[in-house]
């Protein structure tokens, strides 16, 4: 397809250019990042499609100071990431539980897609339990490591973390979620 | 090797951690070719073995999380609200170069006629109204030729300081007056 053959240079210049397509390219590349990092920081769905509507509105707004040298995904990472942060302080500050529930997307009203019947696989169940258990900063950094393939150095840049924090906070999250689907990964 | 932590000692480790730092680093590609042949001649020790396929068991269900894609509805939504704020904001930057190009050529048809109509009334010297024309014309153009708008001269060539000092100076020679 066209659109996998645009490099992030190019994207960004047509973007800051104002073409309104190559502003449809960047939002089917990103939305599934931010969406995903979204569901794994926030309180539920709903919640993830308002953090994806404020990040793809902030990155509209502060595109002039994205550099087109670099690629895409640890910036729109690190807003996605700082856009969480904030409304997790947030709900804290307003005392709401932020612990968002294992099955709230697929609890929507929408009908089921294709990874909503991916999702009621035992394995997927358990691995979504597991990680609701960790903090929500261990989520993102295992989604944006492991979900979006981003590299320790990327996902460093995503959340403002040094890399030495980054791979100590991913081992501990990953040795807690071996842990705790110890006996998954043993009969599998 | 990676390492969780470079300030901890690999030592200081348990023996399990150790295998598991190995195998995520082998996983990672961050071994020397020495470290990638030996670990894989360790790969026959059962150990090994299950630490390899637990990690990557464990990655591989990472991997594929759901959901895997965002709601369509909501990537439509984004998509509208996004585009429509693009063309917007593309016609706004439109807007001053244009108003800047249709005033100018307004000034063409308006720049000689008060020019005659001056000359009618008053016995001033004035110049030509084609000449008048012509430099309206200039305004007109401009914008369009430059690429923008028509920007207020800014003498960035001094500094801050040095305009607030002259002015300073202009001051007390009228006071001086």
């Amino acid at each position: 397809m066209a659109e996998t053959r645009i490099t992030d240079a190019d994207l960004s210049r047509r973007c800051r250019q104002g073409d309104p397509e190559a502003w449809r390219i960047l939002i089917r590349r990103c939305s599934p990042l931010v969406y995903r990092v979204a569901l794994r920081m926030v309180a539920g769905p709903a919640e993830a499609e308002d953090v994806c509507q404020e990040v793809f509105m902030k990155i509209h707004s502060a595109f002039d100071t994205f550099d087109p040298t670099r690629p895409l995904s640890p910036w729109v990472g690190r807003i996605t990431y700082n856009t969480c942060l904030r409304r997790l302080k947030g709900v804290a500050r307003a005392g709401v539980p932020t612990e968002p529930s294992r099955f709230d997307w697929m609890e929507d009203d929408r009908q089921p897609g294709p990874e909503v019947m991916a999702a009621r696989s035992e394995a997927g169940d358990l691995l979504l339990e597991a990680m609701d258990r960790l903090a929500a900063q261990d989520r993102a950094l295992l989604t944006m490591r492991y979900r979006e393939g981003l590299s320790d150095t990327e996902v460093a840049e995503a959340t403002g973390m040094p890399v030495n924090t980054v791979k100590t906070r991913i081992f501990r999250a990953r040795r807690l979620l071996k842990k705790r689907l110890a006996p998954q990964l043993k009969d599998e | 090797m990676r390492r969780p932590d470079e300030s901890n000692d690999l030592n200081a480790l348990s023996e399990s951690e150790q295998l598991e730092i190995l195998v995520e680093s082998y996983l990672d590609g961050l071994l020397s070719p020495e470290e990638t042949a030996l670990f894989e001649r360790r790969l026959l020790e059962p150990a090994v073995a299950e630490a390899f396929r637990e990690a990557l068991m464990l990655r591989a269900l990472l991997a594929n999380m759901p959901p895997d894609q965002p709601p369509q509805e909501l990537v439509a939504a984004l998509e509208a609200a996004l585009v429509a704020d693009v063309r917007l904001a593309r016609k706004a930057a439109r807007m001053p170069r244009l108003r800047a190009a249709l005033s100018g050529m307004s000034w063409m048809v308006r720049g000689p006629a008060q020019a005659i109509g001056a000359a009618g009334t008053s016995s001033g010297e004035l110049g030509s109204p084609l000449r008048d024309g012509l430099s309206t014309m200039r305004y007109a153009l401009g914008p369009l030729a430059a690429g923008g708008g028509v920007r207020a001269k800014q003498d960035r060539a001094r500094p801050w300081w040095r305009r607030a000092l002259a002015r300073g100076l202009r001051r007390k020679a009228k006071e001086g007056r």
